[in-house]
């Protein structure tokens, strides 16, 4: 019964439509959005430079027609390595936001609607992981495991998922007096259809709004613990690191080697922010 | 002494698909001293009636034509702000939900003062003494310390007796309650309708009830007007409608509501129009067991039948 | 009471919330083709009785038997089979319906009970039959339940309903939401099919005129008790307990013109709820000391008239 994410997918594109004129900075954030994933997913054919293609001979050089964005201490065209680096935020970041806020949803749900031990359980646990402050958890995880994608990855499902946990089970609670979830078990629905087909897709629309600001988090996040060089190392692109390199050069007046992956930082999470604040406020007025 | 008329008035509400007409030229005289009630189902129009008096329309709503004469000055005229000075003062408002009508933050007293330093003056101690005396002639019980109160302290009746004295305070020549016992007890629906009678007994206020109840409103009015999909369809004494009724719609919701014992539960076939087609004949056409073919083609018109006593249908407008 | 006819017997059943005793011991019996009503304005326990009984609450004390068997101790997957057996009507038809889905998979999701509809051809034909039985037409099955009217979404329940053969219903409110003029529709289209298929109808209503129509026996509740018990016809026409008369008058029922006024002082307040006399003592103008101060049973006043209050006996 995938009639209710369809039809959700439907609203959220409708709602953007809708919105596109009404809305300046709405459309102009959904527009940067869509502009960049298409970016980092053709990235590696468009006619660029290569990101690691090092050249020991223009190292630190401004912008400039060759290198449109200047290159890095390494000669590494920052142009591409901005362009790349999306790939490996964006797709971190979604990927384990969705990833973590799925199971969240799902045990979430459960606990709300079967209570007792099991919810006294995701509720201690949930409690646990949310003590850690972000970034804290991240250098933990880094101690124990060592950096990389796949450990950015796992702290920022496992961060997630309590905090869409508890939003799903306050939702599920007071879904649970509706008539329809109380008609459903007199048709004798077993507990976990009723958990799967009624509760969870009456308990999305209202959490919908969250998706883009749990992304613009995560991308927060990687960046922050890049620069910090617990993330994904260089060479690969990463904004946090490219502005961890380029830190030292501002003084000298080399704003472009952190300003480009800074600004286009900024802007995701802000394009981020804006799509899901307005998302939020677009489902609460439907309601 | 014609207090309000409402002129030909025609509203819709704008969709993006299409218009919804909610009214479709609704004549109503509201005299002083009146207590008139406007009975209706759902999608009659009757809620949409009075908050167009007092111009507390929906954003979407759209005046499409007719006039509210208050004063000789045409109500849809005025801007907000002088509607402002009006609410509250001149014509009040009873809404359904008391309890949502209170701002839980503020004592009571405080709420009913603030209606007195609205529109009366900035005399603080003034406004506490008339806001006691509301109070007591709500019949609250002990109205000098009940000021402190908070709304979460007070059960449902008692909110709406808070409601009554906020609407009451500045002594408005309208009163109108829009379904307020609407949710309540049986047996406070009583109590809330008693009070508001007593209250306003001594003044010169006019009184509107709006329900979906007949029973509620053959209780507390004298005059009622029956509402159909935006349409009036019969104004008449209360004796009237419930005796005399000449609109085959008024006829069977009278029906309805004497049930005898034991036998079948009357009722009206069909459901109410859908808002958005364009009728051109009479609203009631499709459900009516006297219908005509005059009635498919042609609104009628409100006729008066006898001495208070208007009818807008075919079969009478001989 | 014919035992043998009795669809469900519940014997002294108590539900407490916190604070709240929603319902103080109640009993009843409901036989098949019978319709008994729960009367009593907001608080009396009349909603909570009832889906006690669909096992939607548990209770704290008492027993139900359905046919014979006790149910109230029952895990959900030994009551699963009862469930075939006992349905329930609520009471805004929107709300009963999960916004997402057509009305179609609403009610297949009821099919399950039903033993005998295994294969998709008998459902349809049984769907088909009950649709037509309530007079709806088939093109709103694809519909979803925002499109319908509240009348149609009620008749779009009772098919639900009806698919498994239950042999009680529990409706509650089954009208509260509906105009006043298409309430006889649903009120007669119910009736019609209790005569065709011998359902037992337990109706919770605040509506007078439908119990007045519908209802063969009358509870009356208040504060989560039983004030007074008897047929339709000795209620409407000679009703006893100061508070049924209230009701009574207030619906403006009240058969006898010339008495005095039957009105309530007051609102219920959590005092009066956990008084140990007669709870509606503090409101009651015929109250006496003993009203206050010891609990009445209900009596037998007159043959098959039952009522709790001391003072029945001088009306």
């Amino acid at each position: 019964m995938y009639y209710s994410l369809k039809k959700r997918g439907n609203n959220v594109l409708r709602f953007v439509l809708i919105n596109y004129k009404s809305h300046l900075k709405l459309s102009f954030a959904v527009t940067f959005l869509v502009l960049i994933s298409i970016l980092a997913i053709i990235a590696p054919f468009l006619p660029i430079n290569e990101p690691t293609k090092t050249d020991m001979f223009n190292t630190n050089a401004p912008p400039s027609h060759e290198h449109w964005f200047g290159t890095d201490e390494n000669g590494m065209d920052i142009f591409s390595r901005t362009i790349n680096a999306a790939r490996y935020d964006l797709i971190i970041a979604i990927t384990a936001v969705l990833i973590g806020s799925t199971i969240g949803i799902i045990l979430g749900a459960i606990a709300g609607y079967v209570g007792g031990l099991f919810e006294n359980i995701i509720e201690r646990f949930a409690e646990m992981i949310q003590g850690f402050p972000y970034i804290l958890f991240g250098m933990l995880i880094y101690m124990m495991i060592g950096g990389g994608i796949a450990a950015l990855i796992i702290v920022i499902m496992v961060y997630n998922l309590p905090f869409y946990a508890k939003l799903v089970r306050s939702e599920i609670k007071s879904l649970k007096n509706i008539p329809f979830v109380q008609a459903a078990i007199c048709a004798g629905t077993k507990p976990y259809m009723i958990v799967f087909k009624h509760l969870i897709p009456n308990a999305l629309p209202t959490i919908f709004g969250q998706f883009p600001l749990s992304a613009a988090s995560a991308i927060r996040f990687v960046a922050a613990l890049s620069f910090l060089g617990l993330g994904i190392p260089p060479p690969t692109p990463e904004w946090g690191s490219m502005i961890q390199l380029g830190a030292n050069s501002i003084i000298f007046g080399k704003w472009w080697i952190s300003g480009f992956p800074g600004l286009t930082l900024f802007f995701v999470v802000w394009a981020l922010n804006s799509l899901g604040v307005s998302l939020q406020a677009y489902i609460k007025k439907e309601n | 002494m014609a207090l309000l008329k409402i002129e030909d008035l025609k509203l819709d509400i704008e969709n993006s698909n299409q218009n919804i007409h909610i009214l479709h030229g609704i004549n109503l005289v509201i005299n002083e001293r009146d207590r008139l009630g406007l009975v209706g189902e759902s999608g009659s129009g009757k809620t949409m009636t009075m908050r167009t008096i007092v111009q507390l329309l929906p954003k979407k709503a759209k005046i499409m034509s007719g006039k509210v004469i208050y004063q000789n000055q045409n109500l849809l005229e005025k801007t907000e702000k002088e509607m402002e000075n009006i609410r509250g003062r001149e014509i009040s408002i009873i809404f359904q939900d008391a309890t949502s009508a209170l701002n839980p933050v503020y004592p009571i007293g405080k709420q009913i003062s603030d209606i007195y330093l609205r529109h009366k003056g900035r005399d603080k101690r003034k406004a506490l003494e008339e806001t006691v005396d509301i109070l007591r002639r709500v019949s609250f019980p002990k109205p000098s310390e009940s000021v402190k109160a908070f709304p979460h302290e007070l059960s449902g009746g008692m909110s709406q007796r808070v409601i009554i004295a906020m609407a009451l305070m500045c002594s408005p020549k309208l009163l109108i309650a829009d379904e307020p016992t609407t949710g309540l007890d049986v047996t406070i629906q009583n109590q809330v309708i008693d009070l508001i009678l007593d209250v306003i007994k001594e003044t010169d206020v006019a009184f509107v009830l709006i329900s979906h109840d007949i029973g509620i409103v053959t209780k507390a009015c004298s005059k009622i007007a029956v509402m159909y999909a935006g349409h009036i369809v019969e104004i008449g004494t209360t004796r009237i409608i419930l005796e005399k009724a000449l609109h085959p719609y008024t006829k069977g919701l009278v029906r309805c509501y004497k049930t005898i014992l034991g036998k079948r539960m009357a009722y009206i076939r069909g459901s109410t129009p859908e808002l958005t087609k364009t009728i051109s004949g009479c609203p009631f056409e499709s459900r009516c067991d006297v219908a005509m073919d005059i009635c498919k083609r042609q609104k009628p018109k409100s006729i008066q039948f006898e001495k208070e006593h208007w009818v807008a249908c075919h079969k009478w407008s001989n | 009471m014919n035992q043998d006819n009795n669809i469900i017997q519940v014997i002294d059943v108590k539900k407490e919330f916190p604070k709240i005793v929603a319902v103080n011991n109640v009993s009843l019996c409901i036989k098949s083709n019978e319709t008994l009503a729960l009367v009593g304005e907001s608080g009396c326990g009349k909603t909570t009785l009832g889906k006690c009984i669909l096992k939607l609450l548990k209770i704290d004390s008492g027993k139900i038997i359905y046919r014979g068997d006790p149910i109230h101790n029952l895990p959900e997957v030994s009551f699963r089979p009862y469930r075939k057996r006992i349905q329930m009507l609520f009471q805004n038809p929107l709300t009963s319906f999960n916004p997402f889905y057509s009305i179609q998979a609403s009610i297949n999701e009821f099919c399950n009970l039903n033993d005998d509809l295994k294969e998709k051809g008998e459902i349809i034909k049984k769907i088909k039959y009950e649709m037509n039985r309530v007079g709806l037409s088939q093109r709103i099955l694809t519909s979803k339940p925002n499109e319908l009217s509240g009348g149609q979404l009620q008749r779009a329940a009772l098919v639900r309903t009806l698919i498994v053969e239950p042999e009680l219903v529990v409706l509650d409110e089954p009208t509260s939401s509906l105009d006043m003029s298409t309430r006889g529709q649903i009120i007669n289209l119910l009736q019609d099919i209790q005569e065709q298929l011998k359902i037992g109808y337990l109706i919770i209503s605040h509506d007078l005129r439908v119990i007045k129509t519908m209802a063969h026996r009358v509870l009356v509740m208040y504060l989560g008790e039983i004030v007074e018990e008897t047929t339709t016809k000795k209620l409407f026409n000679n009703p006893f307990h100061p508070y049924s008369r209230a009701l009574l008058e207030a619906a403006l029922l009240n058969i006898n013109e010339n008495e005095t006024k039957d009105i309530l002082k007051g609102e219920v307040t959590q005092t009066s709820r956990n008084l140990i006399g007669c709870k509606l003592a503090p409101r009651c103008q015929y109250a006496k000391e003993i009203c206050f101060q010891k609990k009445q049973e209900l009596k037998e006043i007159e043959k098959d008239h039952f009522v709790r209050c001391w003072r029945a006996k001088d009306f």
